[in-house]
């Protein structure tokens, strides 16, 4: 068999090889043309069927390395949701006995203390502070289900941002963060699938649903991570990272900004601006429903804390938006065992690190408001 | 439908086992155009139309300039189907621009009346189905190219879904003799090759690194020149292996069925030269317009200034083939003025010191490379951001680097600027490589099986983890 020959296959009949047309084909008398017959893609040696043979295997080889492998890698590679891991790990620990609950996002990790909060109530139960960056109220709502029956009191802490409408085609939950808890080892019981589907539509219902294999292949997003989380821990030297990620108490992180970091962020903002015609959506106000359901099903007490807003983060969001937080607060629809504090206005600006992070300062009067406002367990 | 769904995987395959079936060329090649016309109604069916009129137009044009001999009446066949194709590509794809433009004039002098600018929605690969079915008129009026009588043939030539909405630009003279021998089935390895190294680079480096690129040219103001420069570089690259993937993945498939087309990329950044440059990227787009614009224009025949004008006027209008905004004509304009002053200064050396030119040193070649590369750099610019006020910002950020290096807060999610640069690194790495070595495929296929096996493993297990979370569309189908 000559080396042309073997250099096409067919499953039916042996094909005539491939040549390029004869260069007269090409020529434009008179013209400056390229040399197009010496610019094609040449038959270089890796041809034939034997080649074709092992280099298709071998690549799959290669991707079913890569997922057989994945969800190991995954619980080993550093991201920005290796919190997520810490928090469900906390909750399945046998002998873990907290009573109260914190929730939030890293508005409520900066902001609330457990340890004070916990000196601050009678009897002084254990308090975990189990919000995470970016938490939202629909991420919160999945840890409900596997939260340990000693807990009595579920406090969330809610901000204006994460309270904004979801994408109308969008989950309410980050895919990334609904992966990160999957492979964490989270599965989603039916009540909860129905719970975060009803309220917030089918693009949260698929999200929840898909199978082990897509929640496998999308953990690639991790790895796509790795790097930058592992230079750039190396790089930031931040004293708080190791506590962002493991604190179960108090795992503030974020340092003071300079005024003109501070500026820089809102203006990055667009404030002040006025009134753009924010409200609380209605996933929102459902889903804080849900939330109230689902807590007094279990027999513990929900307390929905409207996080402290900075002053110019308040004219930005406008009177309106206000307005709705301070009637849900007032509110006494959400039945007996809930309750929520609006806390928008409880810090000056001197009492933030950034834009929307609580200082110190701001952190210990934060958890103190939160502690007056659980008469239940007092 | 991309390249690389499921959706075309089935469509692919159903394609195979239809041509398995039926082996005549006839049927086959029926078979090719009906699937090639399936394939562009996946995206809007009602274009089909605009495609089959300009596919009827210019078939009859050609079959007629085939029997006219009067020069006139030949002059104006063919100036009657250009004028019908132009108008055509110029209502969809610059309607739009030029009555925004109007618009917003009128608006600034105060005459704004009641209508706001026109969208016209854009019908996908217009811009490069409509320049094939050009060349093939132009060459016919030439008679450099016997008009076809098969309307299968012409019509395959049109709409042949490899090459159908982004490229490469293949002209009748190369397409329609291929047709005259059998269409085949046939996986070489080189087919194969080239459509999994067209996949890497899509999938694995373009997808992978836009997301920096996209978020930092959405509001330059924020970002410091660190920033935009590692924005820029990544966009240069993913731009390069979109573009460039596509056209591998297109070449591949087109290989599959039996025919050769040319080559579209030729590593263009390690182009020495504006001219260097496009004789490497593009190809098959800057040959039509050398072939179909720029000489017929005059080209060099009428004097210096007359060619600098018609370099000038040639690149202009590629820039604004590439895309309905000012900001391309500004991109083609900055290549007119690269390519003119290159053939300045080639013209003042010649009349200073002869014709004669020294052999390049080691250094010189590296250093002309890099100096051309920052060049094509800051030429991306313009074509990347169609808003004037974030060029120029970008631009300045650029060129007057502002020495601040605080990344602290870039987040992460998808900006995983170390991933990106990692991957910029490797994309440099494997390119200068391939550079150097003239192609890797000639090396992967000289080595022993062991490292043949290993490399597929290694390819196989970074398409797994590099696959992008979300599929993006080919930059160039915009186009």
């Amino acid at each position: 068999m000559s080396a042309q020959s073997r250099l096409r296959w067919s499953p039916f009949k042996r094909p005539e090889a491939i040549e390029p047309p004869p260069p007269s084909e090409f020529s434009h008398d008179g013209l400056p043309t390229y040399d197009l017959d010496q610019r094609f893609y040449p038959d270089r040696r890796i041809v034939g069927l034997h080649i074709l043979a092992y280099v298709i295997p071998s690549i799959l080889l290669g991707a079913l390395l890569a997922y057989s492998l994945a969800p190991s890698i995954f619980r080993r590679v550093p991201t920005d949701l290796t919190r997520t891991r810490v928090l469900l790990d906390a909750l399945h620990k046998p002998g873990a006995r907290p009573e109260v609950a914190v929730l939030g996002s890293s508005i409520a990790m900066n902001g609330v203390d457990a340890r004070r909060l916990r000196s601050d109530l009678p009897g002084q139960p254990l308090v975990y502070n189990l919000s995470s960056p970016q938490q939202s109220l629909a991420e919160s709502l999945l840890y409900y289900q596997n939260l340990p029956s000693s807990v009595k009191v579920v406090v969330d802490v809610v901000i204006t941002e994460t309270l904004q409408p979801p994408h109308p085609h969008s989950p309410c939950i980050d895919p990334n963060t609904f992966n990160a808890f999957y492979m964490y080892g989270y599965r989603p019981k039916p009540s909860t699938v129905q719970t975060l589907s009803t309220d917030c539509g089918r693009p949260t219902h698929d999200l929840l649903t898909e199978s082990r294999l897509e929640q496998t292949f999308n953990s690639r997003w991790a790895l796509h991570q790795w790097a930058d989380s592992v230079v750039f821990r190396k790089i930031q030297k931040n004293a708080g990272a190791n506590r962002v990620v493991n604190d179960l108490y108090f795992p503030a992180f974020l340092p003071q900004v300079t005024p003109a970091q501070q500026e820089v962020q809102f203006r990055q903002f667009n404030t002040p601006a006025p009134d753009v015609g924010y409200s609380l959506s209605p996933e929102n106000r459902a889903l804080i429903r849900s939330a109230a359901e689902i807590n007094a099903r279990a027999g513990r007490r929900f307390v929905v804390v409207f996080a402290p807003l900075h002053p110019r983060m308040q004219r930005f969001y406008g009177p309106k938006y206000l307005a709705d937080l301070q009637r849900l607060a007032t509110s006494s629809d959400l039945g007996p065992n809930t309750s929520v504090v609006d806390l928008t206005t409880l810090l000056s600006a001197d009492q933030f690190v950034d834009r929307l992070h609580a200082n110190a300062d701001g952190a210990s009067r934060l958890t103190d408001a939160i502690a007056a406002g659980l008469p239940g367990v007092r | 439908m991309l390249f690389y769904t499921q959706t075309f995987l089935i469509f692919f395959i159903v394609l195979l086992l239809f041509l398995f079936a039926f082996s005549g060329q006839t049927s086959r090649k029926l078979i090719l155009l009906i699937a090639s016309w399936i394939f562009y109604m996946w995206w809007n069916a009602a274009f089909i139309l605009l495609l089959l009129f300009s596919t009827v137009l210019d078939y009859v044009v050609g079959l007629l300039l085939g029997r006219e001999t009067r020069p006139r009446q030949r002059k104006m066949l063919l100036a009657f189907s250009i004028t019908i194709q132009l108008g055509l590509l110029g209502y969809f794809k610059y309607a739009g621009l030029f009555s925004r433009t109007t618009f917003n004039l009128l608006q600034d002098i105060g005459l704004s009346g009641p209508h706001a600018a026109w969208q016209v929605l854009l019908p996908v690969g217009i811009s490069f189905y409509t320049f094939q079915t050009m060349s093939y008129t132009i060459d016919v009026y030439r008679e450099k190219l016997q008009p076809t009588r098969s309307f299968l043939d012409f019509a395959l030539f049109i709409a042949f879904f490899p090459h159908l909405v982004a490229g490469p630009i293949i002209r009748a003279a190369v397409f329609l003799p291929q047709l005259k021998r059998r269409i085949i089935v046939s996986f070489d390895a080189y087919a194969v090759y080239l459509i999994l190294r067209g996949m890497a680079k899509k999938v694995l480096i373009a997808d992978n690194i836009s997301s920096f690129p996209n978020a930092v040219f959405a509001d330059p103001s924020r970002f410091t020149s660190v920033a935009i420069w590692v924005a820029v570089v990544a966009f240069a690259v993913q731009i390069y292996c979109d573009f460039s993937g596509y056209s591998d993945i297109a070449i591949g498939i087109l290989r599959v069925f039996g025919f050769q087309v040319p080559l579209n990329f030729d590593r263009p950044y390690f182009a020495r030269s504006p001219s260097d440059f496009w004789r490497r990227w593009h190809i098959s787009l800057s040959t039509w317009l050398r072939e179909y614009l720029y000489i017929p224009l005059g080209g060099n025949r009428h004097g210096r200034l007359r060619s600098y004008l018609n370099l000038m006027a040639t690149m202009l209008i590629g820039g604004l083939w590439h895309g309905a905004s000012w900001t391309f004509v500004v991109w083609g304009g900055l290549h007119g003025l690269l390519l003119v002053g290159q053939r300045v200064y080639r013209d003042v050396r010649t009349k200073l010191f002869g014709a004669r030119e020294k052999p390049e040193s080691l250094v010189t070649k590296v250093l002309l490379t890099l100096a051309m590369q920052y060049v094509i750099l800051i030429t991306w610019i313009p074509f990347r951001l169609h808003n004037f006020d974030d060029m120029v910002t970008v631009l300045q950020k650029f060129v007057f680097f502002d020495f601040q290096f605080d990344l602290a807060n870039r987040g992460l999610n998808d900006l995983t600027i170390v991933t990106i640069v990692l991957l910029i690194l490797a994309f440099l790495a494997v390119h200068t490589y391939s550079h150097l070595t003239r192609g890797l495929d000639e090396k992967l296929a000289l080595a022993p099986v062991g490292w043949q096996v290993s490399v597929c493993v290694f390819a196989g297990f970074a398409f797994y983890v590099l696959w992008p979370l979300r599929n993006a569309p080919f930059i160039y189908f915009q186009f």
